[in-house]
This record gives C-alpha cells, sequence and structure tokens, in this order.
C-alpha cells in the first residue's frame, strides 16, 4: 500500500459497466517526507474519502476489487482507508516517533511534511463538490483547477 | 521479497473492515548490506514485527497468500523477521 | 487507473489471434492538469473512445478482464471517457 492525497474526483459516463456506481478520485501518492511520489492515479473510494484526506492506497488490482466487492472488473487501485495519523522515524537507530498532532485546515500550504496533521473525523476538502454536469460531446472533458 | 526496516506505523480507523486487528507497518527497503534504499511501502504485520526490525515483506498478489490475509484488499504483507543476512564474498578477479 | 488522451491508433494484419478485432490506441498519460506524464502507451480499447478524448486506463491483468470469457492478452486497456476532472492540489 501507498500513502496518498486525494486532490480531487473524477466524473465519466461511458465507462466499464463494472465501474457504475464507483466514486472516482484522483490521488497523488506520496513519499514520506509529505513530495509527490510520481504523478497522480485515478483510484475508486470505499471508505468515502474526500478531497484533502490522506488515504491508503493499494495498487495491486486483486486486492482493489476485493475492497470495492467487483471482482472480474478492470480496476486496479482503490483508496481502503483514511489516515489519522502516521509515526515513523527514518533515522537509522530508530530515536523515537515523530507524530503529528496539528490540526489541519485543508490546505496544502499548511503541510509540514514528515508529521502529516491529524484531521477531524469526517473532514472534507473545503472546496464544494461541483453539480453533475450534463455529458457534452467529444470535447467535453472540463477542468477545474483552484488555488 | 524486499528487504526493509521497519519504520513506523499507520494509524486508520476508517478503513476497509477486513483491515480490522492487523497493524499497518511503514517499510524502508533495505540493500542486503543494510544500506536504506529510495521509497517506502505500508505493509501489513502477520508476524508481529517491532520497530527498526529488519524483516521481509511481499508484494502483489503473493500478498494475498500470506497465512490470514486470504480475501483481504492487501498489497504487501510482512510476512518475516530476519536474523540474519550473509553475502558470499565477492572474490577481485 | 490512470489518465491518458488518446493520440493514435496502432494497425496490425499479422498478430496474435486472440487480438483479432481489438481496436489498439496510441494513449499519452496525463497527470490531472492534463500535462503529459511519461511515454505513450498502447492500450486495447473497451469504451469506443475517439482521437483527442480524455480517457482512463487500466494497467495489469485486470487490463483482460473486459473482454472476457474471451481471453485477450491485453495489459493495458481504455476503461472509460471522463467527463470532468475536479482537482484542488
Amino acid at each position: 500500500m501507498l500513502i496518498g492525497r486525494v486532490i480531487g474526483e473524477m466524473v465519466a459516463t461511458q465507462k466499464h459497466e463494472s465501474h457504475s456506481g464507483c466514486k472516482a478520485l484522483i490521488v497523488q501518492p506520496l513519499q514520506l517526507d509529505g513530495s509527490n511520489r510520481g504523478d497522480a492515479v485515478i483510484a475508486f473510494d470505499s471508505v468515502d474519502a474526500g478531497v484533502g484526506d490522506r488515504v491508503l492506497l493499494v495498487t495491486d488490482g486483486y486486492a482493489a476489487m476485493t475492497s470495492l466487492g467487483r471482482l472480474e472488473s478492470p480496476i486496479d487501485m482503490a483508496v481502503i482507508g483514511v489516515i489519522d495519523r502516521l509515526d515513523f522515524s527514518l533515522s537509522p537507530g530508530g530515536t523515537g516517533p515523530a507524530t503529528g498532532n496539528s490540526v489541519t485546515t485543508g490546505s496544502a500550504a499548511a503541510d509540514s511534511g514528515l508529521s502529516l496533521p491529524l484531521e477531524p473525523f469526517g473532514g472534507r476538502g473545503q472546496e464544494l463538490l461541483l453539480p453533475a454536469v450534463p455529458v457534452k460531446k467529444k470535447t467535453g472533458r472540463k477542468k477545474e483547477g483552484e488555488n | 521479497m524486499i528487504l526493509a526496516r521497519v519504520v513506523g506505523t499507520v494509524v486508520a480507523t476508517r478503513k476497509d473492515p477486513r483491515l480490522e486487528g492487523f497493524k499497518l507497518l511503514i517499510l524502508k527497503p533495505i540493500s542486503p548490506e543494510g544500506k536504506d534504499e529510495s521509497g517506502y511501502v505500508v505493509s501489513v504485520d502477520t508476524v508481529g514485527a517491532g520497530a527498526s526490525e529488519t524483516v521481509l515483506a511481499v508484494a502483489g498478489s503473493s500478498a494475498r497468500m500470506a497465512d490470514g490475509c486470504k480475501d483481504r484488499p492487501v498489497d504487501s504483507a510482512v510476512v518475516a523477521i530476519v536474523d540474519t543476512v550473509s553475502l558470499d564474498r565477492v572474490r577481485e578477479p | 487507473m490512470y489518465l491518458g488522451r488518446v493520440i493514435g491508433k496502432v494497425w496490425a494484419t499479422v498478430k496474435n489471434d486472440s487480438l483479432r478485432g481489438q481496436r489498439l490506441l496510441i494513449v499519452q498519460p496525463l497527470t490531472p492538469e492534463l500535462a503529459p506524464a511519461g511515454k505513450t502507451v498502447i492500450c486495447a480499447d473497451c469504451s469506443g473512445a475517439g482521437a483527442g478524448e480524455t480517457i482512463y486506463w487500466c494497467k495489469g491483468k485486470e487490463a483482460s478482464f473486459p473482454f472476457l470469457p474471451a481471453l485477450v492478452p491485453s495489459d493495458n486497456t481504455v476503461v472509460g471517457i471522463v467527463d470532468l476532472l475536479h482537482v484542488k492540489r
């Protein structure tokens, strides 16, 4: 499993039928220091995570399908947990855990790196979800940026 | 399988119910000489490994074959605590 | 799954029988900001995506599942066409 941060959501009406009813999240896998680990991926959600949450991302297909209860479906990644806290220390001797204990406002700028903050239960990103837009022809992709 | 050392734990109360009762460990891969390699992985613990221990972790679908991991959504599991690593000495030509 | 854009097609007359009739698309992987992210890949298609569309695709053994019970040796398959991306970094 990897640690990632939910940075958005994806909507697709035309897709494989076994994907219907799945919530598709855009997840950015993270390194332990909080920096990005490669490119963001699309993962289906099985724990009702929201934008801004730190999550556990599983990258094996069968594990992802099992978590969603959809076997024989072309799914290779899923969010299987929302992280409350990370305790770790990278120093060789293991001089004790570095724990996070600051409350986040959901802003990426508040990240301090090693100690990922404790997030309140049921916390969602500050961003409001956009209402579903009608399916547009061919060039109907719309990206909503936020800063 | 990879050689890794346990560097921390992940606490997640909201998670797939099939992960209940499993400790989630943060592992840092290491070379056979003991040096840290890049990256990390979060694995379920099936052997009771503690902090700073050197372990073997298995990834991919094979992780589900570990005892207690059948039908659980895991893609990485700690399957052994390492006692010794012995490397053959390379003879210089 | 990964985001991508269809940038072309591959035609092949001589191929493994199990790929007969399969559409093969050239896909450029994308970041959520729709910037290129790495090398292009060749994907089988189960979504009917057209040129230039933003799609999402999956890798691995799961990529052969949309074609079951036919056994198609695909390790990358386009599984859906993206309507909307909502990104907040």
